[in-house]
């Protein structure tokens, strides 16, 4: 399932963490996510680092149960995750069930695939107390009552799909019985990993108030949770209170909150010395940096100043060797490290536009979009060889079991000629500079389609993100290629908010339904959704659908198999589906960010999930 | 003068309502609602209703004006989704800031500036006028983000002298503790001003120093330096003085630039990204506070001109 978070690589993230996620065993494991740096010389104990959050981001939020205003890795991955673990975790490394960092062995389902048992490790609450299925049951409680306030809520799904569940706190488990048969995959992948165990302190609605939120006493739930939720989210609007509020400093991860400046511009955590897990922090600070711009984080960086890990804007990045890793570094004193990200990127068509929507329900017309993009060339000139070719419904990197051949081989590869042959064949003429027009309107063999009118010009609008220099540079030399065969494309930039509230699933009798193409600037990232299913946004009228694309084939299978049979096939059916159907405009995945890492820093790696654990980091002698 | 004063604050009062309402309206007119730019583009119907709602947004917009109005009057500005703050404590936060990184500019920029401007007329058409009228038009044209990079390798990155960045302690007075992160920033804020107070000074003097009474005071016997700062200068500041009344709205707006490039929050980046991502509260907030400094500074221009210049009385007809 996608995800329904756009991030332009981590710069303006606006993806999610819960990140539990896991990926099917068996995935490729390639080493995309990089292995730890190799600082020379013996660890450290101690020493502070500071690590730059992309430009424009810093943390607003604490409480991990929170709407869809809050979604960014700023408040997540890099703030929340560190402090409050999910029940699962991914190794962004593996792509597997990083079983040391989870809260819960992996989930066993029965033979029917209708229930799921979640044995919890005995881990502690920074205030005694056990991580136990009573948080959880606070957490679906919650989940349960205050839908329009999770930003995760979808109806039908987690935790509407849970019949019931049976607690056994002796025994430190719970089960999950489901209402339907469920392919385990994508259940532990999609669903499952959205559990983010809340303590029982939080338990209250108000200093000393201890209230009954909990999916164990389902009677009182749908009373008291409203009121426990009430509470906990007037205390997270309290930003300036985020380092002194009892509240929040009740965690399980590794890390507790020491200060928050105003505007999060500034958020030092330290070591939980009371946290269970093996992986116990080396170093004694952690400090997270924001900044107004990337220019300004460069500038600091270049500065020799204190920067342990920041990044390198894509403007000011060397060409990137073809053998891989990162280019010559312009930063001395600091190891160059691409961070790639999992995800897909792709160009939205308008299916409902009133006057270029029947052009783009037309077949022959998406694949020739699909032909026209010039991956390697983009690659090379737009993201200086920091990005990685996508051809369909599955990334193409890393090589995963998701992947079929069908995608790999890329069924529409660069090819003018083949792209220049379907428009011309189809009953378009092209003349002259201008677009090319339909000249035999109809739904017969070499005409130009339904709902085509003779005369109706090959022109479009491509939105884009303002201010992204390699996005421009990508689309300006699409639309370049696009002209050649007679398709006409204004290029436009909006603010990434303003597109985000312009470019929307409408209907053809909707005025806002004017836009043509859009572009939101990069990378689908499924965190936390990390069964690549896509079924939040190529199903019809799904909520992450922003082309209204719609092939009620694929709704039969996401319906009858993919959530419901075990096995990759129903995946590899509508991953197959969506890239033959053209559905979108897929065009190259660019890297999430070009890390900068202090040479001295040892045992830095980074997630394919976009996730951060300073806890493995350390220093190394002479630092 | 006092009903002078009351009429023009009365004046004031009208200008803002008028333009919260302007403001208002043209928010209503962008493609797109809030929800969508906070929320994101796939939220689902249902959360945009509950945001919609949550916030008052489905209402017809003179209502929804109606209820912002009256919270303005007392003193609630509305809260920021984005930023999960109310506006009057981000306006709080970030203000103090810019004032202390731009009132410290203009002070240096006047102080140079007038310097440079009243030398240049003692000793006009020699070298140093022509220097520095050559060095002020470079100054003026320079693009600060332009002298901004360029103050930040050379002194920063290449020789290590001066940080990158301002100050990033949260309060005015741990900012002006730390004046070597004050010094770049500072700079290219006022390296624009000087120039326009050297040529605004430069030619005040020099209308001065043409009039009967500089005359005459020579022939009095009053010396040079006496007459030059006494005399001339009281009357050459006037166009001058003024001109910092008008510079008080820019004051918050004009350091959007330094702001971004020395990582800088402050007031004219929270205008900037409550614009770009459609954070109406905050928009409506910093610019009624701008609105606000706007009359305010006119006001102060009129006042301080009739202080300084007793000619210029303020009389009810």
């Amino acid at each position: 399932m996608g995800d329904w978070c756009r991030r332009k690589a981590r710069t303006g993230a606006l993806c999610v963490f819960v990140s539990a996620a896991l990926f099917a065993a068996g995935c490729g494991g390639s080493s995309h996510g990089g292995s730890p740096t190799t600082a020379s010389g013996p660890p450290v104990k101690g020493g502070e680092v500071s690590f730059a959050l992309p430009a424009g981001n810093s943390p607003n939020m604490i409480l991990p149960f929170f709407g869809a205003a809050y979604i960014g890795n700023a408040n997540t991955m890099d703030f929340m995750a560190l402090m409050y673990r999910p029940l699962y975790y991914l190794d962004g490394q593996t792509f597997q069930l990083d079983e040391e960092k989870s809260l819960a062995a992996p989930p066993v389902y029965n033979s029917a695939r209708t229930a799921v048992t979640i044995q919890m490790k005995r881990w502690h609450w920074s205030d005694g107390e056990p991580v136990s299925p009573k948080d959880v049951a606070f957490f679906i409680a919650l989940a349960k009552t205050e839908t329009a306030n999770w930003w995760a809520a979808v109806p039908g799904l987690f935790p509407a799909n849970v019949k019931s569940v049976s607690y056994d706190d002796a025994a430190n488990s719970f089960t999950l019985h489901l209402t339907g048969p469920v392919n385990p995959d994508w259940f532990t992948y999609n669903q499952l990993s959205l559990i983010q165990p809340m303590p029982l302190a939080w338990d209250i609605t108000g200093p000393g108030k201890k209230a009954n939120c909990t999916d164990e006493d389902v009677a009182a739930e749908a009373s008291e949770c409203p009121k426990v939720y009430n509470y906990l989210e007037s205390q997270a609007k309290s930003t300036s209170t985020y380092a002194t509020n009892k509240l929040w400093q009740v965690v399980n991860g590794p890390w507790r909150l020491k200060s928050f400046s105003p505007g999060g511009t500034s958020v030092v955590l330290v070591p939980n010395t009371s946290y269970s897990g093996s992986d116990k922090p080396h170093i004694s600070e952690f400090q997270l940096e924001s900044f107004t711009s990337e220019q300004a984080e460069y500038n600091v960086l270049r500065s020799g100043t204190s920067l342990t890990v920041g990044y390198l804007p894509f403007i000011d990045a060397p060409q990137k060797p073809t053998n891989g890793g990162g280019g010559p570094n312009p930063v001395s004193g600091y190891n160059l490290e691409p961070w790639f990200s999992w995800a897909l990127n792709y160009i939205n068509v308008n299916f409902n536009n009133p006057v270029t929507g029947p052009v783009e329900h037309q077949l022959y017309f998406r694949q020739a979009l699909q032909y026209l993009t010039d991956q390697n060339t983009w690659i090379k000139d737009a993201y200086n060889g920091y990005a990685a070719p996508d051809f369909g419904g599955v990334p193409n990197q890393p090589s995963t079991p998701y992947l079929t051949s069908y995608v790999q081989n890329a069924p529409y590869g660069f090819d003018v000629a083949k792209a220049k042959s379907l428009i011309t064949s189809h009953g378009w003429t092209i003349s002259g500079s201008g677009p090319a027009t339909c000249t035999s309107p109809g739904t017969g063999s070499g005409e130009c389609g339904a709902g085509v009118k003779a005369g109706t010009p090959l022109s479009f609008s491509l939105t884009y993100p303002a201010g992204q220099e390699s996005v421009s540079t990508e689309l300006q030399d699409y639309q370049s290629k696009l002209r050649e065969v007679g398709i006409q494309v204004t290029l436009r930039t909006l603010p990434l908010n303003a597109l985000f509230a312009t470019a929307l699933p409408c209907t053809p009798k909707q005025s806002t339904c004017n836009w043509g193409m859009v572009d939101f600037g990069g990378p689908d990232s499924y965190d936390p959704f990390w069964y690549p299913d896509d079924g939040l946004e190529f199903s019809c009228g799904a909520p992450a659908n922003t082309s209204s694309y719609c092939n009620p084939a694929l709704d039969k299978i996401y319906a009858n198999q993919v959530y419901r049979n075990p096995g990759l096939a129903a995946l590899h059916e509508v991953e197959n589906l969506v890239t033959q159907d053209a559905a979108f405009v897929f065009i190259p995945v660019p890297d999430g960010q070009l890390t900068e890492v202090r040479s001295n820093l040892g045992g830095y790696t980074q997630s394919g999930t976009m996730a951060i654990a300073p806890e493995d980091w350390y220093f190394t002698s002479g630092s | 003068m006092t009903g002078y004063l009351l009429r023009r604050v009365v004046q004031a009062v009208f200008i803002v309502i008028v333009v919260t309402m302007i403001v208002f309206g043209l928010l209503q007119l962008l493609p797109g609602g809030p929800a969508h730019a906070v929320l994101g583009s796939r939220a689902t119907p249902a959360a945009v209703a509950a945001f919609d709602k949550a916030n008052g947004l489905d209402n017809p917009v003179y209502v929804q004006y109606g209820i912002w109005f009256s919270h303005l009057v007392q003193g609630n500005l509305g809260y920021s989704y984005n930023q999960n703050q109310s506006v009057i404590s981000l306006i709080g936060e970030r203000l103090p800031k810019t004032l202390a990184l731009t009132i410290t500019a203009v002070i240096l920029a006047m102080v140079v500036g007038v310097t440079i401007g009243t030398v240049q007329a003692i000793r006009r058409n020699r070298a140093f006028d022509y220097a520095a009228t050559s060095v002020g038009f470079l100054f003026y044209s320079f693009p600060p983000f332009f002298l901004a990079l360029l103050l930040i390798i050379l002194l920063a990155v290449d020789t290590h002298l001066l940080p990158a960045q301002a100050p990033q302690a949260s309060s005015v007075w741990t900012v002006l503790s730390d004046p070597r992160a004050l010094i770049l920033p500072v700079v290219t804020l006022a390296v624009g001003g000087v120039a326009i107070f050297s040529r605004y000074m430069r030619s005040s003097v020099i209308d001065n120093l043409l009039q009967d009474y500089v005359r005459t005071a020579r022939a009095k016997g009053v010396g040079s330096v006496r007459l030059l700062v006494v005399h001339v200068l009281r009357n050459a500041l006037l166009p001058v003085v003024t001109l910092i009344g008008l510079f008080l709205p820019l004051l918050l707006s004009g350091a959007v630039v330094v702001e971004s490039v020395f990582n800088y929050p402050g007031m004219g980046l929270l205008f900037w990204n409550a614009a770009t991502s459609r954070d109406y509260p905050t928009e409506l907030g910093v610019t009624v506070l701008a609105g606000v400094l706007t009359v305010v500074g006119s006001l102060v221009a009129d006042i301080l001109y009739a202080v300084l210049d007793p000619r210029v009385k303020y009389v009810s007809r």
